[in-house]
């Protein structure tokens, strides 16, 4: 179990940071997902782990997304704080050996995360699952608790998007 | 996928690998705390249930919990009431007396329950001390026998034993 969490916890965070384009959310959410996936799912085997894990994490991010909905709601009537913090700006890692080659990855890494949150949470979850973390289109499906071939759907049209936000020339 | 697009998906690939790799030291150390504080709650819960007392006790309110659901569904409570109100209802639907009688048949219980009073007191007077001790003639039966056809002593108790 800790071999596994130590495996996923790095690309969790990083779909829920896409996802909710804040580090402390993000954080949050990747905590909430393992404590509840140890919670329930820890006697399943390890097979579907993934999927399952991933499963919690989409919740997670869907919740927060509704309370960030009302949140908003208060804010426009004047009852919240307002947020206006470029979010990409909160995780950057400065640290590069070579500054011309880090900047480059920087503003090729930030446009990509930039298209990523801006598309359909369905179709973001699809290429993360599929693209990035390669999980089946079966295990993406348990994943998004959805059918396979939604996922299919999901997955094509998140790719068609995501060439239409970069251009032909990225990175 | 053509080929175009495969492209795009590595290269996406390549540099959430490499975000993901340059994490900063920071957020690598909450993730390993979020990481321990999940595997101490798994340890946590394994103890928990681990303790055969509370293992005990839980089954034994699991099974206290279900027999008292199966006894008010399918018990043999539920059953003898059904059963005693269609008796009821049956006796009601084939008298021959009237309705009205029913209606008022708490009266009538109750009028039959002062008239055994009555009786049960009366028996007791006739058996009381100061009657006499039953002596021959005494008794409505004028053969030394009360009315109850009792004779001395053992009338008297067995009266009050009637009413006790």
């Amino acid at each position: 179990m800790e071999s596994f969490l130590q495996s996923i916890e790095r690309p969790a965070y990083r779909v829920a940071l896409i996802a909710s384009r804040n580090r402390e959310d993000a954080l949050d959410l990747v905590q909430e997902a393992m404590c509840k996936f140890v919670e329930k799912y820890a006697s399943r085997p390890s097979e579907e782990w993934k999927p399952l894990f991933y499963r919690i994490l989409h919740n997670g991010v869907r919740d927060l997304s509704r309370r960030r909905k009302v949140r908003s709601c208060l804010r426009w009537i004047g009852l919240g704080a307002a947020d206006d913090r470029d979010p990409w700006e909160q995780f950057e890692d400065a640290r590069s050996p070579d500054p011309e080659h880090q900047t480059k990855v920087n503003h090729a890494s930030r446009a990509l995360q930039q298209a990523l949150s801006e598309l359909p949470l369905r179709q973001q979850q699809a290429f993360l699952l599929r693209g990035w973390e390669e999980l089946s289109v079966a295990e993406t499906a348990t994943s998004m608790g959805c059918a396979e071939g939604s996922v299919k759907t999901h997955y094509s049209r998140a790719v068609h998007a995501l060439r239409e936000k970069l251009g032909d020339h990225w990175p | 996928m053509n080929e175009q697009e495969r492209k795009l998906v590595d290269a996406a690939k390549k540099l959430l690998d490499q975000s993901t790799a340059d994490l900063d030291g920071e957020t690598l150390t909450r993730l390993t705390r979020a990481r321990n504080r999940a595997l101490a709650r798994q340890t946590e819960r394994r103890r928990l249930f681990r303790r055969p007392v509370l293992l005990t006790g839980m089954a034994a309110s699991l099974a206290t919990a279900a027999a008292v659901v199966l006894l008010a569904f399918f018990g043999p409570l539920g059953q003898d009431a059904a059963d005693q109100n269609f008796v009821a209802d049956m006796g009601l639907l084939t008298s021959d007396e009237s309705i009205e009688f029913f209606e008022d048949i708490e009266f009538y219980e109750w009028l039959s329950a002062v008239d055994g009073e009555e009786d049960d007191l009366s028996r007791v007077d006739g058996d009381r001390p100061f009657a006499g001790p039953a002596g021959p003639g005494l008794g409505p039966a004028g053969d030394g026998a009360d009315r109850n056809g009792c004779r001395g002593a053992e009338c008297g108790d067995v009266g009050i034993s009637r009413i006790i």
